[in-house]
């Protein structure tokens, strides 16, 4: 990552904060990120000490940004630490809207449809894909659009979309690309579900790595929530698609806006820079504070030194990860530092 | 003590078998949903694995969990369609048979 100014953190946190409200408590919020964020400048965040690098949070979208600030916290290993506390908007800070998600009809080409994955792959959601579910399935009873008209069955209500999302789906849910709109979950217009999470402020690096059994990989520096592993098996055998839009994300109630893959600078969603000297951009923490990359170097090679969790140390980065292809449904293999209870 | 070319044979009869069960679930396309977690049906964490997409292409990696599933990670390159040899599947197969007798 480049070392990034953060006097402009402290003031445009400063002002949002400000904006919401004048009491006390405001008040201290806004002066914990003056003082988070001057703290981190004098501990210089690119320095890298025993294969760390230290977490900045100038990186996350001041426009994602509810607040920031440093608080204690217990690491896995049952060590006091201190974390910093992100609470975001959850709506993507580099887009002004989501989706497209579902195609409307069997005719709808790639630009204006979402992706769905399977076995690794990203696929466009186009007319032509859902009219061919049940050859790419193998399984007639796909029929995911009406034979006479040509359009798709989308779940267009929050009755339904709930309906078809949840684990057991009533039969007259089967056959729908589920899509749900994040007004459903936001009255604000330009604003997601709000989420906390706890990342270490220092990474520590464990003995063995640990299972992603929480619901948060991490989070994007855009203010998204990286999600596990969607439950694909359930989804298809429900005859669903949980259509995702062109950055792999779709809606759910409980989450709001959340990303199952990495899929920068393809259809409407944003590219991220690549590193100085060629190497991936990085675009979100991982919950234990280590950065997580861009698959790819500038070259469109990928690194052949990653462990199982996705990750490896170089001089500048120390330790961090590489996300997994956009259709792999991961990002990571797992956390190879503590993270915060 | 073991004929030492019944040993190869045996070796090689098992190897052919695994490889030959491993490219067959491969080519099962409307399983293909399931490839990443298939990979690791019978594996513990740590495990190595391997599974090709519909495109024939293979994906190398490790089981890892996730909410209490294991799941194949990749953490090596992929290996597109026309470079896969069968060396590559039966590299994969072999360590991951090795390994589930070691760990048992
Ligand atoms: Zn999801
Ligand atoms: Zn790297």
């Amino acid at each position: 990552m480049q070392i990034k100014s953060t006097l402009g953190l402290v003031v445009c946190c400063s002002l949002l904060l400000g904006g919401c409200g004048t009491d006390d408590t405001t008040d201290s919020v806004a002066d914990a990120v003056a003082e988070t964020v001057t703290d981190t400048v004098e501990t210089e965040v690119e320095e890298v000490v025993d294969n760390i690098v230290v977490v900045d949070p100038s990186v996350f979208a001041l426009n994602s940004l509810e607040s920031i600030e440093i608080v204690d916290c217990t690491l896995s290993n049952g060590d006091a630490s201190t974390c910093y506390s992100v609470t975001v908007n959850g709506f993507p800070a580099d887009r002004n809207e989501l989706g497209p998600f579902c195609p409307e009809s069997i005719e709808t080409t790639a630009d204006d449809a979402g992706k769905w994955f399977d076995g690794g792959v990203l696929y466009d959601l186009t007319g032509s894909f859902v009219s061919n579910l049940s050859v790419f399935y193998g399984d007639s009873k796909w029929q995911l659009y009406d034979k006479d008209t040509g359009l798709v069955n989308i779940t267009d209500t929050q009755v339904a979309c709930e309906a078809a999302a949840r684990p057991n789906v009533a039969a007259e849910y089967n056959n729908f690309c589920v899509q749900c709109e994040i007004s459903y979950y936001s009255d604000v217009a330009g604003e997601g579900v709000s989420s906390t999470y706890l990342i270490p402020v220092t990474p520590v690096l464990r003995d063995s790595p640990a299972d992603i059994s929480s619901d948060n990989v991490g989070v994007a520096f855009n203010g998204v929530n990286l999600a596990v592993a969607a439950p694909t098996q359930a989804i298809l055998s429900a005859y669903t698609i949980a259509a995702f839009d062109d950055c792999v994300g779709h809606v759910n109630p409980v989450a709001g806006y959340h990303y199952h893959g990495a899929n920068h600078g393809d259809g409407t969603c944003p590219a991220i820079d690549y590193e100085s000297d060629g190497h991936g951009g990085a675009f979100a923490y991982a919950m234990d504070g280590f950065a997580i990359y861009s698959m790819l170097n500038q070259s469109g090679e990928e690194d052949t030194d990653l462990d199982e969790c996705r990750g490896h140390s170089d001089d500048s980065r120390g330790y961090h990860y590489h996300a997994a292809g956009a259709g792999e449904n991961t990002f990571i293999g797992c956390f190879a530092g503590e993270i915060a209870q | 003590m073991m004929n030492p070319h019944f040993k190869l044979l045996t070796m090689a009869v098992v190897l052919l078998t695994l490889t030959s069960t491993c490219l067959s679930a491969f080519a099962h396309e409307e399983h293909v949903f399931k490839a990443p977690w298939d990979a690791c049906a019978d594996a513990i964490k740590t495990q190595q694995c391997a599974y090709t997409n519909a495109h024939g292409d293979l994906f190398k990696g490790t089981c890892r969990v996730f909410n209490e599933a294991l799941m194949c990670v990749r953490n090596q390159p992929i290996i597109t369609a026309e470079k896969v040899t069968p060396a590559d599947v039966a590299e994969v197969t072999v360590s991951s048979h090795h390994d589930s007798h070691e760990n048992h």
